[in-house]
């Protein structure tokens, strides 16, 4: 919040308009409801019916832009006008929202190599557990597929997992499928 | 197949529109009008006789005796010969203002060694161009300016039509005169503009595919203007630098660049001079002889994308309307063209292929269809940019 703040301000926005955007995206963020002034109330339905979350991903109204450019008046030039700053805006945000996507990737796939082989065996055993809960439900003449006790398969190499998941998950999933429709 | 008389008696309410909608019309009439005719609708109208067949009418056509069409005397002045000319031509000339008498400028032009300077320039949705005629010594003879027409302009169109419009006019100068022309010159700032026009592509090198390149129509009136012009009066075209004046007074320039400034202010007002002009239909230009027509204007540049944007905007439009619950009018109310400038703005604009896919959050760039990984290798440059390009035209 304070780096778009400090961004709004070296963009030269007016005051209100500040206000109302930081107000805003801490709305999208925490979900709460938050005071408009009277002038802004336009400009915020706009965008509220658009959605205020949509601001990180660079959809803003046509309104914030105009009402800028009422801000800028006479001083606009080529390189300081509404548009550029709409633009400049709206790359703020998709900044801080890739920020956001590359540490969801490094917390869900991992920091480093080690990091990574850990998450990949983790998933890959989290859906071989997933399909051990379908044990009791499938036929009996599929039901050797789960000799193995789970215990164990977790001591596997990562690839005989995936090679076991790629073998049998849709053959479980079928099989399963099927004995829950006959009962 | 149900035969006409047959249509008629099961539906025997006659009305202008039903014969109208028949594809074996051969004349209609109004069966529901009644009083006394409105003399301006038979203005300029051949009367014929009409008579009624099984539903039909027949028309029998009667030459009449016609006065005979008068052929226009032909123009004496140059000035006179243009109002004559192709509309698509009529344009080329819009603004002709001659500083000196045009028969001194005409005998000028066929004894001494002439400069074209030509300048356009485009600020979307409108673009134009203007060229001056001087003599070497500095003698401004000709102020010539005139729209530019495209959908999307840009500045190398209006090049284009600047450097047509030189063509033109010495191809009518050279049918108008008994006199030979003498050699010229012409300076236009626009490099790739200048090396377009310069010769006509080889043999092995007009396709079919080619038309499709940008501003092909007007490249193409250029060439078959050169080829229709003796060698010895066809200008050489030559590049020059522009706005040469924003550093140094337009005086102290040298000619030709002093003539580009003018080229340029000349431009300039045309635009300024015809506000309400629609420059986004295209008059057709004889060389190039077909036209895209979409719903924004004539298409002739970028015609893949063009037609392909054309193709998926609407889809897409509705496709995001619907995923995120909007209306026409919210959809409408997003600045699309700020979107686009903001993600291309972006350094993940310039992520690779690979890395693409997984590094991007898919909702942020949603997109109608995934396309295979062959198109988006070949659409990687615009990546990033993808949706937001949807919506910037």
């Amino acid at each position: 919040m304070s780096g778009l703040r400090k961004k709004l301000n070296s963009l030269g926005t007016e005051i209100g308009l500040m206000e109302v955007m930081l107000a805003g995206v801490k709305s999208a963020l925490t979900r709460q409801q938050f005071r408009v002034p009277q002038e802004l109330r336009n400009l915020a339905a706009a965008q509220e019916a658009a959605g205020w979350i949509h601001l990180f991903k660079g959809r803003i109204s046509k309104q914030w832009i105009n009402r800028q450019r009422d801000h800028i008046g006479d001083k606009a030039t080529t390189k300081n006008n509404a548009l550029n700053w709409a633009t400049t805006v709206i790359d703020h945000f998709f900044t801080q929202w890739f920020k956001v996507w590359d540490q969801r990737n490094l917390d869900r796939h991992g920091h480093d190599y080690q990091g990574r082989a850990n998450k990949l065996k983790d998933a890959a055993f989290r859906e071989i557990t997933r399909l051990y809960t379908f044990a009791e439900a499938v036929p009996e003449d599929i039901r050797w597929l789960f000799q193995t006790p789970l215990e164990e398969c977790m001591h596997w190499p990562l690839f005989c997992q995936r090679a076991w998941i790629s073998n049998w998950e849709n053959i479980i999933k079928k099989e399963h499928a099927a004995q829950m429709e006959t009962g | 197949m149900q035969g006409l008389s047959a249509r008629r008696r099961n539906n025997p309410v006659t009305t202008k529109q039903q014969l109208l909608a028949h594809p074996r019309l051969m004349f209609s009439c109004d069966a529901v009008t009644s009083g006394a005719p409105d003399p301006a609708v038979f203005a300029g109208q051949v009367p014929v006789q009409a008579r009624e067949r099984k539903g039909t009418f027949f028309t029998t056509w009667s030459p009449l005796a016609m006065a005979p069409i008068v052929a226009p005397p032909p123009p004496t002045t140059f000035l006179e010969l243009l109002p004559t000319l192709d509309q698509w031509e009529r344009d080329l000339f819009d603004t002709c203002h001659f500083l000196v008498p045009c028969h001194k400028a005409l005998h000028i032009v066929c004894t001494e060694p002439l400069l074209f300077a030509s300048d356009g320039g485009a600020a979307s949705p409108k673009a134009s161009f203007g060229w001056v005629l001087s003599t070497n010594q500095g003698q401004r003879l000709l102020h010539v300016s005139g729209p530019a027409y495209e959908a999307h302009p840009n500045s190398y169109s209006a090049e284009g039509y600047g450097i047509l419009s030189v063509m033109r006019f010495l191809f009518r100068v050279q049918s108008f005169v008994t006199e030979t022309l003498s050699d010229s010159r012409l300076c236009c700032h626009n490099k790739s503009m200048v090396a377009s026009s310069h010769k006509v592509p080889a043999e092995w090198k007009r396709t079919p595919n080619s038309t499709q390149t940008s501003d092909y129509d007007v490249l193409a009136e250029i060439w078959a203007t050169r080829d229709l012009l003796p060698v010895t009066v066809c200008p050489a075209v030559l590049h020059i630098k522009g706005h040469q004046d924003k550093k140094t007074a337009c005086e102290q320039l040298p000619l030709p660049a002093q003539l580009n400034v003018d080229a340029d202010k000349l431009a300039g007002d045309c635009v300024a001079a015809h506000p309400n002009t629609d420059y986004t239909v295209v008059p057709i230009l004889p060389t190039g002889g077909v036209q895209l027509h979409l719903p924004a204007g004539t298409i002739t540049c970028n015609m893949k994308k063009e037609v392909s944007m054309a193709r998926t905007t609407e889809p897409m439009k509705q496709h995001m309307i619907k995923k995120h619950g909007w209306d026409e009018e919210t959809f409408l109310d997003i600045d699309w063209e700020a979107h686009r400038r903001g993600a291309n703005r972006h350094h993940k604009r310039r992520t690779t292929l690979k890395h693409w896919r997984r590094d991007v959050p898919r909702d942020l760039l949603s997109c109608v269809q995934v396309p295979s990984k062959k198109r988006l290798e070949e659409t990687v440059h615009v990546g990033f940019a993808q949706e937001a390009e949807l919506f910037g035209h």
